[in-house]
């Protein structure tokens, strides 16, 4: 399968300027990861805070059934179904140089499941006292959350918050099946002219590399916030 | 889905219906000749400024991926003189085969040109041009393989096709193949066969060809195992882009055209 590798490797990458190919596709899949943790990030903190509020708020039940279905149907399907549905049935007439917004979304609120349980846990992981101590010197139940639960709390979730981001960017390679040309797409189209299989291993490194670099990013920022531990 | 569609459409034109019959208020309904000039679908195409051709570029020497990087190929071609004819930019859409025809029906492209058999099923679901292209289903096995020769062959084998392809449901539905794994693509189906998991490929004469001499140790089976023809998809009830797609086709058969592009893509890619 790997005769001459070296003579594949050029058919695969440099040959006509395929890596142009590679890095078009990556444009769309780093595009895709990055609007969809922030979708994510911002709806999943919303349900977690509306969770933790409706614990002790019975006016807010409603808004706590509505969480629960958003998190069951969507943490109980496959993201490669969700896709097919947001790009196939949600979105159909949405016209083909759009989709990678419709991916976004979709992958947005995928992630926005499981960053909210992420988010609730880390807030539930807050002892007690710290809300006691917040509310007896004054502040209000919001300001409590804001100034007091919500910084321990993103400082306790954030291995688990990259791991989540880690996983997005792992996840977009299915988008290639709603016609997104993305990193794994291109490797396929390459693949269907060269019928080699290094295209695969091009990707692979790319994927891996970027990963790597998240993880570095991450635990530079886990180390700026340990900082306020020495004490 | 299309059920709740098709109730819709009912129900929307028995109230079109009505407000007619009342708008008439009794006087006797006059015929409306068919106008033959009326072109909606054209003009909709002409106001969009572009014709969008939706293929897959796996499909050598139909469309593939051009040596620039972008989707080349014979249809790619005839599509871009169906373009000219109307006078617009022609747009090409790579995506998976089996979305084509799904996708021509939700309005998101104009022209299915994807070496795609016109079957009696996909019939049901859109419009078809004359045909351009007669084609053959073969066999591609190791070279070092003889034990399949022959369709009858295939009983009791591993048989590789690209899902959804008229290959796919040959092997499916006429051979008693003991398994048939179906690929997104005719290249990843030549991998498998290459490397020993399944036993034989079955696909188009001409991606075959090309296949085969794109990887060592695989040979084509002389013997096709179907006959068939390649037509251009078009979303049903579009009778004015069929219109033009059929009379640039003609053309383009008639002057030898679509020949002599055949033999030139034939020769780019191999």
């Amino acid at each position: 399968m790997f005769d001459n590798f070296g003579q594949q490797l050029y058919n695969n990458f440099i040959l006509f300027d395929r890596w142009q190919l590679y890095l078009s596709g990556l444009g769309n899949t780093l595009l895709i990861t990055f609007g969809a943790a922030l979708i994510g990030i911002v709806l999943g903190s919303l349900v977690a805070i509306c969770k933790v509020y409706a614990r002790d708020n019975p006016k807010l039940k409603p808004l706590d059934i509505i969480c629960d279905i958003y998190l069951t149907v969507i943490r109980g399907t496959p993201m490669m179904v969700q896709v097919m549905i947001f790009g196939f049935i949600i979105f159909a007439t949405v016209s083909f140089s759009k989709m990678v917004y419709v991916a976004m979304l979709a992958f947005g609120i995928n992630s926005g499941a499981y960053v909210a349980e992420i988010v609730r846990a880390g807030i539930q992981s807050i002892d007690i006292g710290q809300t006691e101590a917040g509310r007896s010197l004054g502040l209000t139940k919001n300001m409590t959350m804001r100034y007091i639960i919500l910084p321990q709390a993103i400082r306790n979730i954030l291995p688990a918050l990259g791991n989540e981001a880690i996983v997005l960017l792992k996840e977009t390679a299915i988008v290639g099946y709603i016609a997104i040309s993305d990193l794994t797409y291109q490797a396929t189209l390459i693949r269907s002219r060269t019928f080699s299989p290094a295209p695969l291993l091009i990707i692979a490194v790319a994927y891996l590399a970027l990963v790597m670099l998240m993880t570095v990013g991450l635990r530079f920022m886990e180390r700026k916030l340990a900082q306020s531990d020495h004490r | 889905m299309k059920k709740s569609k098709f109730l819709w459409l009912t129900l929307l034109l028995v109230m079109a219906l009505s407000v007619a019959l009342v708008g008439c208020g009794g006087e006797p309904a006059v015929e409306e000749p068919v106008v033959p000039e009326e072109t909606p679908t054209i003009d909709r195409i002409v106001e969009a400024g572009k014709l969008v051709m939706l293929t897959n570029a796996a499909f050598p020497p139909f469309e593939y991926l051009g040596d620039d990087n972008q989707v080349a190929g014979v249809d790619a071609d005839i599509a871009k003189a169906i373009a000219d004819e109307i006078g617009v930019e022609l747009e090409i859409v790579d995506m998976d085969f089996e979305g084509i025809i799904l996708a021509l029906q939700q309005g998101k492209g104009d022209l299915g040109v994807a070496g795609m058999t016109a079957t009696d099923e996909r019939r049901e679901s859109v419009d078809f041009s004359i045909n351009y292209v007669d084609a053959a289903q073969v066999i591609i096995v190791r070279q070092d393989d003889t034990s399949i020769t022959s369709a009858e062959d295939l009983e009791g084998k591993n048989v590789g096709v690209q899902l959804g392809t008229t290959g796919d449901l040959f092997v499916t539905d006429e051979t008693a193949a003991a398994n048939v794994q179906r690929y997104k693509t005719g290249a990843d189906a030549s991998m498998e066969l290459n490397s020993g998991k399944i036993d034989a490929v079955v696909i188009d004469e001409m991606p075959a060809n090309e296949i085969v001499a794109a990887s060592t140790g695989l040979v084509v089976l002389e013997e096709p195992l179907t006959e068939e023809q390649y037509a251009i998809a078009i979303a049903k009830g579009q009778e004015d882009l069929v219109a033009v797609v059929d009379k640039v086709v003609a053309e383009m058969l008639e002057s030898g055209e679509i020949e002599a592009l055949i033999e030139q893509h034939k020769a780019a890619t191999e």
